[in-house]
């Protein structure tokens, strides 16, 4: 069952997502940009992921909080740990999930 | 990873006078960015059953989730949504909340579209449509890595993060509470842990490290400091505005 009502929310909040997503992309990459603002540019997905990564790592549930309930700020260590030795993806994300397996297993 | 360690003298300008990248066509690197999703793939697989489970119980039906994933396609604002809808919000409410939920998008939008300059316009539109978090942290490694901007390459790692993401999603709202811990496989963990990865990787990029880690230190910092006053997502982009201008002044001085 699909209520009017709810899709036309979807809908205006789709509409809302996509401007954001697709305007600079359309927009920017017409124009030549300033090598300064090229360069900062360059800096934001560094940017990006350590915030993301703080947010995921200290408040997992949407709040702060810290060990023993939040495990995932203990399986970031090993996990940082095996990117910075293997510099792979697949293997720090595969390790990644491993760990916290073996954490709450461990933790009951 | 196949070429980590490779080209890493590509961050200063993209490579949009390179031949290879001109003559895009959409099939071409479809399979590399497949392969490249696999990271978000494992992730989507929990927030999305876990989604699905979390809009089934608000009273949120299965063709509504579905139908959601396919054209708003955004984990925290669908959270959010769901939550606004259940606690009897009017809709025009939801909307705005939703627009300033995802106008943190500008960032990722603005980043990629020095790297897609060669492209068409149309195709421009289209990667920034399916653009997540998730996708745009590999698509933005995977760049900088000196990997070539192909429309094929982005519509890889989209199509099927985005595949994963309705079918997760909708199957979630299907079993609902037939999925009793997911969390206890750890996959809960995936996306964290392909930040951290990407952040690493990231560092690795720039001619010097010392910038970035600063950048990446203040970053967490005010990602975490700011989301006790604002909203989550509007953290980020204070943590992200403050990071990338540290990172690039840092970068100015030590060059």
């Amino acid at each position: 069952m699909m209520r009017t009502q709810v899709l036309l929310i979807i809908l205006g909040a789709a509409i809302v997502t996509l401007i954001p997503r697709i305007a600079p992309l359309v927009l920017l990459s017409r124009i030549t940009l300033p090598g300064r603002v090229v360069r900062w540019l360059e800096f934001v997905p560094v940017a990006v992921l350590s915030a993301l990564l703080a947010q995921a790592v200290a408040m997992p549930e949407g709040r702060l909080s810290w060990p023993p309930e939040n495990l995932t700020m203990v399986a970031v260590v090993p996990v940082l740990l095996i990117a910075v030795r293997t510099k792979s993806l697949i293997k720090t994300v595969a390790g990644g999930v491993i760990v916290m397996a073996l954490l709450r297993w461990v933790m009951g | 990873m196949r070429d980590s360690r490779q080209a890493t003298n590509s961050t200063n300008t993209p490579d949009t006078d390179l031949p290879d990248a001109r003559q895009t066509t959409v099939g071409r690197g479809y399979a590399e960015g497949v392969k490249d999703a696999v990271p978000v793939i494992m992730g989507y697989l929990a927030i999305g059953l876990a989604f699905g489970v979390v809009a089934k119980t608000a009273g949120i039906t299965v063709p509504e989730v579905a139908v959601m994933s396919l054209i708003l396609y955004a984990g925290s604002a669908q959270f959010v949504t769901v939550g606004l809808i259940a606690a009897g919000v009017p809709a025009s409410a939801i909307i705005v909340t939703i627009f300033l939920v995802n106008v943190r998008h500008l960032l990722y939008s603005a980043a990629i579209s020095p790297h897609v300059r060669h492209l068409k316009l149309w195709q421009n539109a289209l990667i920034g449509a399916e653009l997540t978090d998730e996708t745009f942290a590999v698509a933005s490694s995977r760049l900088g890595q000196g990997v070539p901007a192909r429309a094929g390459w982005f519509l890889g790692i989209n199509n099927i993060s985005h595949a994963t993401w309705i079918v997760c999603t909708t199957a979630g709202a299907v079993l609902g509470s037939a999925i009793t811990d997911i969390r206890a496989l750890g996959f809960d963990f995936a996306l964290a842990a392909m930040f951290a990865a990407l952040l690493i990787l990231q560092i690795n990029n720039r001619p010097t490290w010392m910038p970035a880690v600063a950048a990446a230190a203040v970053g967490g910092g005010v990602a975490l400091c700011a989301s006790l006053v604002v909203p989550a997502s509007w953290a980020i982009i204070a943590a992200t505005l403050t990071a990338a201008t540290v990172g690039m002044v840092l970068e100015e001085r030590a060059v």
